[in-house]
């Protein structure tokens, strides 16, 4: 508050004198004095003493401080924060089911609430307290009168800083001899204080200090625009490596041969499951090893089928051969764009030499290729397969029938 | 049931121990600190190998990014999508039985074992050898090339060194028509191999083969020719048997038949339907078998006999047939609690007449299986529960290395192919020095073990997944194996070798199989129908009915007449190792830390023995005891079993190897830095005679205690712990007599207490789509672990080695917990078998403590985890009632990390997390498995159907005790089976909700034989309504 | 001033023509002196040590993981987690006695509430290193805040984790605003006596330019109340949140619903055992015995024993509702605490806790310093085992007994708690070194009151 006081009104204050200081040896005699100030209606002004005198703040005229009130503000604060915090990142953010207790509940949340509302109000008073009073303020031209340094120790001091409207030298002098100060003695101000400079040893210690404290930073800033092949640092390794072999990883116990820790399967092993007994669904040939020309019983030939079949064939065989099987897929479009010499356009499957041909020798193409045609018997099981025949048969027929009505005479 | 909580419930025996010396221990301030932490000397070395602790903030690798590669195939076969995993049928020969198996291969790479679903002998169910011998496969201490070995030492060779050598050696040899030239194999059922055994002989006539197997049925084969003049292979089929009875058997145990019986036995017992077998379990230690008994009599092993005889003598009268035997004279039998057990199983016998069945145990003599055989045919078992079929099979497997011994002198050559009869000869057949005399001596073998370096050359033999074979299943049918592939050291199969060694025209392993099935594969079409259904269907063994021949009366000897007096005679039994069988798993990680069923040891073996007995020898828990037979002897820790009979301990084969691997002990040279043996071998102890069982024991304490890491009781249990634990199990474990079952069928739901449960808040999910959930039914569960290890598989779950055990750091994501129910420690009235994993509880406790949500609910009801997420704050584990949250205390995925287990990485799961330091993690359903079903669906454009679901750990329990699927779809075998009245939640009154719905145990005492305790709940039973 | 500095010269009365002088020289020469007593350098030597061994600790628990340490399954919450709310109780005691003393306009206080707020920041900082080295991927707690970032990942507020974070963090930051405003005026007298520029500089930076302006005064103490208003409910609040962290849980043993006042109130004891350990020897060395004087001390003891008596009451209410509760695992959890295989740490704890402050109902006991500073080193090793036997002896042995098991700490756990102490003492002696221990504008201000009252 004084500070506010202080620039509201500032007299004339008289060159080279920054106060006058009188001293006492007593609280009781400060106090009397006090009296006798505030009533000449000094306004920057004030006592010093080694500990709260008691009864100067009404001989004073100082009014209550507003601190509590701060405090209260900033504590409830904390309860708020406190449960905000909670209920969002429990409750919110991230829900999860704990003990099948409710995601949110006042009575788990009430501990850190009463916590953080103390720990708000807390470190608010102790700031507050220190901003109204000003502080920190390291250096007052009061620390060069050598009679004041007492004022921390045994005496008591009243200080009438020249600054005041009311403040004349010879006036203010007098009241305080009034008021049977032990000593009345001019302050000079604080211009000339060369000889109280901070120790060089500190200055260097705290410039060392920051200069070390710098290099780190100075490290990240240089490794942020350097270039490294190193992969980067992970002190703790956690679990971020574990050792087991996850699928196709690397495994150096097989370097001799390649290093895989995927491992073929023996020859003529066989899984469970794996038996493909049944030549005509997993080789599309009958009895007598010629292409079967139905399909197999295994493979039911229903819609159902047959939108599988479409739904494959979108995947597999469209960018080659075209959504309608004609042979003008993406793939080849842009093959045939760049104009690549090799190239060779994709069937068309409606073309009459392959509706022709037995679904088992389709089934044979679609696993093992043809031409420049890759086998698909590794992408797409033999039910797949068959559906995709079933589909392609589809295709066919509507071709077909396509063709038919565009080439007959319109009556 | 206030009462029946009265009956004094407890674990383990440290809770009984009330000795000064004990109370100290129990009271002196926080244990001992500082000597397991960090492991000292050799355990350290160990704990180092598990997981490089030098490099544990480093992660994979150095501090950047790694540069990752994909490498997809140039020419990918037809059905081969990467990434999509495919299934082959194939199978896997232990102890000369073929076992048929699914293995799911991925990206070409095995990397999940199962049982062959098609195939009546698994049934899609497995065993934990089965499950194991995926990382078996892929064991970086495998041999990788030839070696020759002088003095131990191994010089590394080539095979092209080889073929030099064995080139003009096996010229010599065949013009010498092979004398001297001797064979030491494996028992085996293959075609392949008998084909090639068979030109083997015709190129060196004058040959000859021995076979030699530790853990063999030599007894049952005797036992058949005793009763019937012939060797026959008897089968059992439980699901038709109304009483069972289990001389020393243990069909829910590890055995070849194993799993085909644990499906009829699971169908035997349901009471839902009001079936309810009644088994009966007489056996010296206890056994899976035994902890589902009905009624278990602990005796001496040798005293099985006599009991089978006294048992002939009673029930042939009361059909109507003259006994053989003479009435049981034996001092034990006159014990009063065992008179009125044995009278009631007689009259149970009797009165189930044609339904029951008697089985033998694979460790009796072969007189009491001729009795077995007799009791059958006088109960008139035989065509409706009992079955015989030819067996061929060599019956003189113990005595094999012996007889090879006695021809010492004669020896130039010696081709050991497979086994390791180094480390498995008994105590008095000298085997090592026929190695160290003048021979040529030829090891081939998986590993570089105790015989290869006692040979001259050194051969690595391909695993069963990289080679193609044959084998008869226990039912005598023809499976075939496949490679799913390729061998990753270029090592032959054995009928690959021998071909080579025989010049063969044919090599190729295929080809051999082929030409040994004959007209059954010669059309192409044919044999991959063959290969694909992983054998030919239907090609059981042709049935047999043999007829029974009159038994003389048995003599009896000291051992089986005596009384059950603790301080008695003492004896010892060798078992093979329900973990590490015969030792040749014992390198294999794990099985080594799989809780072992009966006291949940791990990373040890021990002298099983019964706490009375140990009391009365002054031996403590945990002390080293020399245990000596004439004149041989060990020392080895005891271990205080309850359920052990008195006088009986009990010795498992498969420990102390010296030339194993990291794992399981390997002295320098075999590795670099030597590890020391895991255990103690018993071998030595044994003789051809005293294979099965010794008398005349003698035990010494040497007072020294040792740490045993068990996964239960890790600290001894004190009077408030025990009277804690005695007042909640029958709450946690619920059980009910099959009587008061059918009168009142949800008693069991009542037996805890609580105001009616409600929710203070509606759930802010309401599970519409898919509700995934879990039935685990106690009443079929054996405790056989199959499941723990599939999920280890399944899950990549890390082994973490002994010294994190000792701390009670396993990290099993599912756990067998076992209580003992009884007044007496050393005779448990019961034994309970609970396995325990996430219940994914719907109002989950470590879902609402975690700070950063790394554990949350899914919409189908998963209780997920993020291991990204998590920063591993241990809060969800300490608010988890069921303590199923394992944490990563320090970076147990590393060692993968290292060079030399590039080849063990390939066993990881890709589709499941491996999981790095200072992470929560638990199970997750397998979440994994659903997701991938649930796209197929997607892509069929439907919901997913019943069984389409399937854990890793349901997939293996071959008694169908887990149950996994939807529990909105009312038709899903789980939503029937939680529905069932005797289903209950663990700590249900909790109001957590959980999503795994236990399904209590039944039991099916005899009448005679209710305990008076049991009768009182019989009054209590009137269902309890509570508001 | 002598530069060779022994105890006697500490012990002489302080210098100064009136009262207010003497006051502050008593208060500033500690600061002002050019050396201090030799104790100083031993004790500071290993606090340093300690520090030194606890950072190597951290540094081997990051790179290895914390499998060093003896957590184990079942018990996934050992020594850390003690030592955290251990140390957060000791930080109590500060706060509540500037804050809550002063309220109540408790005069007495203004000798020892310097130090005890000291002591507080220093056993907070300590306390929150625990939380943030004992998850499992240390360099990651910072995931705990609601810091935006791309990819949503917010904190879970419904777990008490969070809650502590946002508890501890708050209680830090204004305890250490509430100390740093006491400190500014003696600051500035320090910064007025001070005979070189760089000590005159530093303390004048620090003091903010303080120049005691009645004006000032007046807010300043305003402030000061309302801080202290505000630390009252937040010191309750800070362990009722930690208590939380087990309250919330349904573990038979930490679900408990009188763990808030019950966790207070210890944190309180402790606090309050924690500032007498401290200062009697402290008046002793540093020559304050003319302004923290016996009656402080008996003052602060007379505390103790209520608190103390408190923390009894709620043991024994804690067995009752366990048995009233009827839960069998409830009652089991208690039982098994009692006598079980942790009874040895639940009988030092009541021995430590319940019985040895009884002794304070003899003025004999309660005024003898070195009985004084026995009995707090007793009740802070109680206060110790109260969280020890509440975390481990819970967990060793919940629901189902397949899972029990039994903490045993290793090396590492002993090594990390000491250094915390080597951390603590670090702090606190160089505090005594450089800051003035005694409010002396507050004394001065006391004195004043009750001078002005004579008259």
């Amino acid at each position: 508050m004084s500070q506010e006081k202080e620039s509201q009104t500032s007299g004339t204050p008289v060159p080279g004198v920054y106060a006058l200081l009188a001293e006492y040896h007593d609280p009781d005699s400060l106090i009397a004095a006090a009296k006798k100030v505030r009533d000449k209606g000094y306004q920057r002004w004030d006592c010093y003493s080694p500990f709260p005198v008691h009864g100067i703040d009404p001989a004073m005229g100082i009014k209550r401080t507003r601190l509590p009130w701060i405090t209260l503000c900033l504590g409830l604060t904390g309860t708020t924060t406190a449960f905000t915090v909670q209920w969002w990142t429990n409750a919110v953010d991230y829900k999860w089911t704990v003990s099948g207790k409710p995601l949110w509940s006042f009575a788990a949340n009430v501990p850190i609430g009463f916590e953080l509302s103390v720990l708000f109000a807390a470190i608010t008073t102790f700031l507050s307290m220190l901003l109204l009073n000003g502080l920190p303020r390291l250096s007052s031209p009061l620390d060069h009168v050598k009679r004041f340094l007492r004022a921390s120790d045994d005496k008591f001091f009243i200080v009438i800083e020249s600054a005041d409207p009311k403040f004349d030298e010879k006036a203010t002098r007098t009241l305080l001899d009034e008021t049977h100060a032990d000593a009345v003695e001019a302050v000079p101000t604080d211009d000339h204080l060369s000889s109280d400079r901070i120790p060089s040893g500190i200055i260097y210690t705290i410039l060392i200090a920051i200069a070390v404290s710098l290099i780190p930073f100075g490290l990240f800033a240089s490794a942020r625009n350097s270039l490294t092949t190193n992969p980067p640092y992970n002190i703790v390794s956690n679990m971020d490596y574990q050792a087991k072999y996850k699928a196709q990883r690397k495994n150096d116990f097989f370097k001799s041969s390649d290093s895989r820790a995927m491992r073929m399967p023996v020859e003529g092993t066989v899984a469970v499951g794996d038996l493909r007994d049944d030549a005509h669904f997993y080789e599309g040939k009958d009895a007598s090893g010629a292409f079967a020309r139905t399909f197999p019983s295994a493979f039911t030939v229903d819609d159902a089928a047959i939108a599988r079949g479409q739904e494959r064939f979108g995947i597999y065989c469209t960018p080659c051969h075209g959504q309608t099987g004609d042979g003008d897929g993406m793939v080849h479009r842009h093959a045939f764009a760049l104009q690549e010499g090799t190239w060779v356009k994709p069937t068309n499957i409606a073309d009459p030499k392959i509706a022709d041909k037995s679904v088992g020798e389709l089934f044979n193409t679609i696993s093992n290729g043809i031409r420049n045609m890759p086998g698909y018997a590794r992408q797409v099981p033999p039910a797949d397969r068959w559906a995709i025949i079933l589909y392609v048969r589809a295709l066919q027929k509507s071709q077909a029938e396509f063709v038919a009505s565009a080439t007959e005479p319109t009556k | 049931m206030k009462k029946s909580s009265g009956a004094r419930m407890w674990r383990s025996l440290a809770e009984y121990e009330n000795d000064p010396e004990f109370t100290k221990y129990l009271h002196n301030e926080f244990g001992t600190p500082l000597t397991d932490t960090p492991p000292n000397s050799a355990e350290r070395r160990r704990f180092m190998q598990l997981m490089a602790a030098s490099f544990s903030l480093a992660g994979v690798t150095g501090c950047r990014w790694e540069e990752d590669h994909l490498l997809p195939m140039t020419r990918q076969p037809e059905g081969v999508i990467p990434g999509v995993p495919r299934y082959f049928n194939t199978a896997m020969e232990l102890g000369g039985v073929g076992v048929p198996l699914r293995v799911k291969s991925y990206d070409g790479r095995p990397i999940k074992v199962d049982g062959n679903p098609d195939h009546p002998d698994t049934q899609g169910a497995s065993g934990v050898y089965e499950q194991a011998s995926l990382l078996e496969m892929y064991d970086p201490d495998r041999s990788k090339a030839p070696a020759q070995f002088a003095g131990g030492k191994a010089t590394e060779t080539t095979w092209e060194e080889y073929r030099k050598f064995g080139l003009k050696h096996f010229r010599d040899l065949g013009q010498a028509n092979g004398a001297g030239l001797f064979v030491l194999s494996e028992s085996t059922s293959s075609a392949t191999v008998g084909d090639m055994k068979r030109r083997f002989m015709q190129s060196f006539p004058q040959a000859q083969w021995f076979e030699y197997e530790p853990d063999n049925r030599d007894n049952e084969r005797q036992g058949a020719k005793l009763a019937f003049g012939e060797i026959v292979r008897t089968h059992y089929d439980l699901s038709k048997a109304e009483v069972v009875l289990c001389l020393e058997a243990d069909p829910l145990g590890n055995g070849p038949e194993t799993i085909a019986q644990g499906k009829g036995f699971a169908a035997a017992r349901n009471p839902e339907a009001g079936r309810m077998n009644r088994v009966w379990a007489v056996e010296s230690s206890l056994s899976p078998t035994g902890i589902q008994a009905d009624h278990r009599l602990a005796i001496r092993s040798a005293q099985v006999v006599a009991l089978a005889a006294a048992l002939e003598a009673e029930v042939a009268p009361k059909v109507g047939q003259t006994a053989t035997q003479a009435a049981g004279a034996a001092k034990f039998l006159a014990d009063e609690k065992i008179k009125k057990a044995f009278d009631a199983l007689v009259k149970d016998l009797v009165a189930a007449k044609g339904k029951s069945a008697i089985l033998v145990g694979s460790t009796q003599p072969p007189e009491v299986h001729a009795l077995g055989h007799r009791l059958n045919a006088l109960l008139g078992n035989v065509g409706s529960t009992v079955s015989y079929t030819a067996d061929d099979s060599n019956p003189e497997l113990r005595q094999g290395l012996a007889n090879l011994v006695k021809k010492a002198s004669e020896i130039k050559t010696l081709i050991i192919l497979g086994g390791n009869p180094v480390y498995s000869a008994s105590g008095d057949v000298d085997f090592a020095s026929v190695l160290k005399g003048n021979i040529t001596s030829i090891h081939l073998s998986l590993y570089r073990d105790e015989t290869s370096h006692a040979c001259s050359w050194h051969l690595p033999l391909a695993h069963y997944l990289e080679s193609w074979g044959d084998s008869r299943s226990f039912n005598g049918s023809l499976i075939v194996s496949q490679p799913l592939i390729a061998p990753l050291f270029q090592a032959p199969s054995i009928a690959e070798f021998l071909a080579w060694t025989t010049r063969d025209e044919v090599k190729d392993g295929q080809q051999l199989v082929r030409r040994a099935l004959g007209e059954r594969a010669a059309d192409d079409k044919a044999w991959r129908r063959i290969v694909h259904d992983g054998g030919a269907v239907g090609s059981m063994g042709s049935a047999v009915s043999p007829s029974l021949q009159t038994l003389k009366a048995v003599s009896l000897g000291e051992a089986a007449l005596a009384d059950l007096n603790p301080s008695g005679p003492l004896e010892v039994t060798f078992q093979a190792d329900p973990k590490v069988y015969d030792g040749r798993f014992a390198n294999n990680g794990w099985l080594q830390e799989l809780p072992e069923p009966a006291m949940k040891l791990t990373w040890d073996n021990a002298a099983f023995i019964n706490p009375k007995t140990a009391a009365a020898l002054k031996i403590e828990d945990c002390s080293l005891v020399t245990v000596s037979v004439e004149g041989r002897s060990i020392t080895l820790p005891a271990l205080m079993s309850p359920g052990q009979a008195p006088g009986s301990v009990r010795l498992v084969l498969g420990y102390g190897r010296t030339h194993a691997g990291v794992v399981a002990g390997a002295k320098a040279p075999v590795a670099a830095d030597p590890v020391d043996p895991v255990g103690v071998s018993v071998y030595p102890l044994r003789t051809v005679a005293t294979w099965d069982a010794a008398q005349g024991v003698k035990l010494a304490s040497s007072g020294t205690k040792v740490k045993l890491a068990t996964t239960q009781d890790k600290h001894p249990m004190d009077d408030i712990g025990r009277q804690g634990t005695q007042a909640r199990l029958p709450q946690i474990v619920r059980q009910d007599t099959f009587a008061n079952f059918k009168e009142t069928p949800d008693h069991v739901k009542h037996a805890v207490h609580h105001p009616k449960l409600l929710s203070l808040w509606n759930d802010p999910v309401s599970y519409e789509g898919y509700k995934w959930g879990m039935t685990i039914d106690l009443n079929r569960c054996s405790g056989c672990a199959a499941c723990v290890v599939a999920c280890n598989a399944e899950n990549n779950i890390p082994v973490v080695g002994k010294s994190q055990v000792l701390r009670g750091r396993e990290m099993h994501w599912l756990r067998i917990d076992r209580y003992f129910q009884g007044d007496n420690p050393d005779e448990p009235d019961q034994v309970h078998n609970q396995p325990v994993l996430c219940q994914h509880c719907e109002h989950a406790p470590c879902e609402q403590v975690c700070p950063v949500g790394a554990t949350m609910h899914s919409s189908e009801g998963l209780n997920d985890m993020a291991y990204n997420r998590c920063i591993g704050t241990r809060y969800c584990s300490n608010n988890c009632p069921y303590k199923v949250r394992r944490f990563n205390y320090f970076n147990y995925a590393l060692p993968l990390t290292e060079d030399r287990n590039e080849i063990e990485r390939m066993a990881q799961n890709p589709e499941v997390t491996v999981r790095f330091r200072g992470v929560m993690e638990k199970c997750s359903f397998c979440v994994q498995r659903i997701q991938n079903a649930k796209i197929l669906a997607k892509n069929a454009r439907r919901k997913l159907k019943d069984g389409e679901v399937h854990t890793a750990c349901q997939d293996a329990c071959s008694t169908d005790a887990i149950q996994f699927g939807d529990l909105n779809d009312p038709t899903s075998k789980v939503a029937q089976s939680a529905n069932s009245p005797r289903g209950y939640a663990l700590l249900e009154e909790l109001n957590i909700r959980p999503r795994v719905t236990y399904l209590a145990r039944i039991t099916n005492p005899h009448p005679d034989l209710i305990p008076a305790t049991a009768a009182e709940e019989a009054e209590e039973v009137k269902p309890e309504h509570h508001g | 001033m002598a530069n060779t500095v022994d105890l006697r010269d500490w012990q002489e009365p302080p210098r100064g023509e009136n009262t207010y002088q003497k006051i502050t020289d008593a208060v500033t020469r500690v600061v002002e002196r050019t050396r201090p007593p030799k104790a100083w350098y031993i004790a500071f030597g290993i606090s340093l040590v300690w520090l030194s061994i606890l950072l190597c600790c951290i540094g081997y628990l990051f790179w290895m993981g914390i499998g060093i340490w003896g957590n184990n399954n079942p018990v996934a919450w050992g020594w850390p987690i003690v030592n955290f709310v251990f140390w957060v109780g000791i930080g109590h005691a500060g706060t509540l006695i500037s804050a809550v003393l002063y309220l109540f306009r408790q005069n007495w206080r203004t000798a020892i509430n310097r130090a005890a707020e000291a002591m507080t920041i220093f056993a907070v900082i300590c306390a929150v290193m625990f939380p943030g080295i004992h998850v499992g991927r240390p360099w990651l707690p910072y995931w705990m805040l609601p810091i935006p970032n791309q990819m949503d990942m917010w904190p879970q507020f419904r777990s008490p984790l969070a809650w502590d974070i946002f508890a501890v963090s708050t209680y830090f930051t204004v305890s250490l605003m509430f100390w740093f405003m006491g400190l500014i005026p003696d600051l500035a007298s320090v910064r007025d006596r001070a005979t070189s520029k760089t000590r005159r500089f530093l303390y004048g930076f620090f003091s903010l330019g303080w120049r005691g302006s009645a004006r000032h005064w007046h807010r300043y103490e305003k402030a000061y109340q309302i801080l202290a208003a505000l630390s009252t409910p937040l010191v309750l609040s800070v362990h009722s949140v930690v208590s939380f962290d087990f309250a919330t849980s349904q573990l038979p043993g930490w679900h408990t619903t009188i763990f808030p006042p019950y966790f207070v109130a210890g944190a309180i004891f402790s606090g309050f055992a924690m500032v007498v350990t401290l200062l009697v020897p402290a008046r002793e060395f540093f020559g304050l015995k003319t302004l923290v004087k016996v009656e402080h001390i008996e003052l602060m003891n007379k505390v103790i024993l209520a608190t103390g008596t408190l923390v009894g009451y709620a043991y024994g209410m804690e067995f009752f509702i366990a048995w009233y509760s009827g839960s069998q695992y409830e009652g089991f959890a208690f039982i098994n605490r009692a006598f079980g295989p942790y009874a040895w740490a639940y009988w030092t704890m009541i021995s430590c806790n319940v019985i040895s402050p009884q002794l304070y109902w003899f003025k004999k006991i309660r005024t003898n310093m070195v009985l004084s500073v026995i009995i707090g080193v007793f009740v802070n090793v109680g206060m110790w085992f109260e969280r020890f036997v509440i975390t481990c002896s819970s967990l060793n042995r919940d629901f189902l007994p397949s899972s029990w098991g039994y903490f045993t700490p290793t090396p590492f756990d002993f090594l990390t708690f000491m250094g915390s102490f080597g951390l603590f003492f670090t702090m606190f002696l160089l505090f005594c070194r450089y800051l003035p221990q005694v409010a002396a504008s507050e004394v001065k201000g006391v004195h004043a009151a009750q001078h002005h009252a004579a008259h």
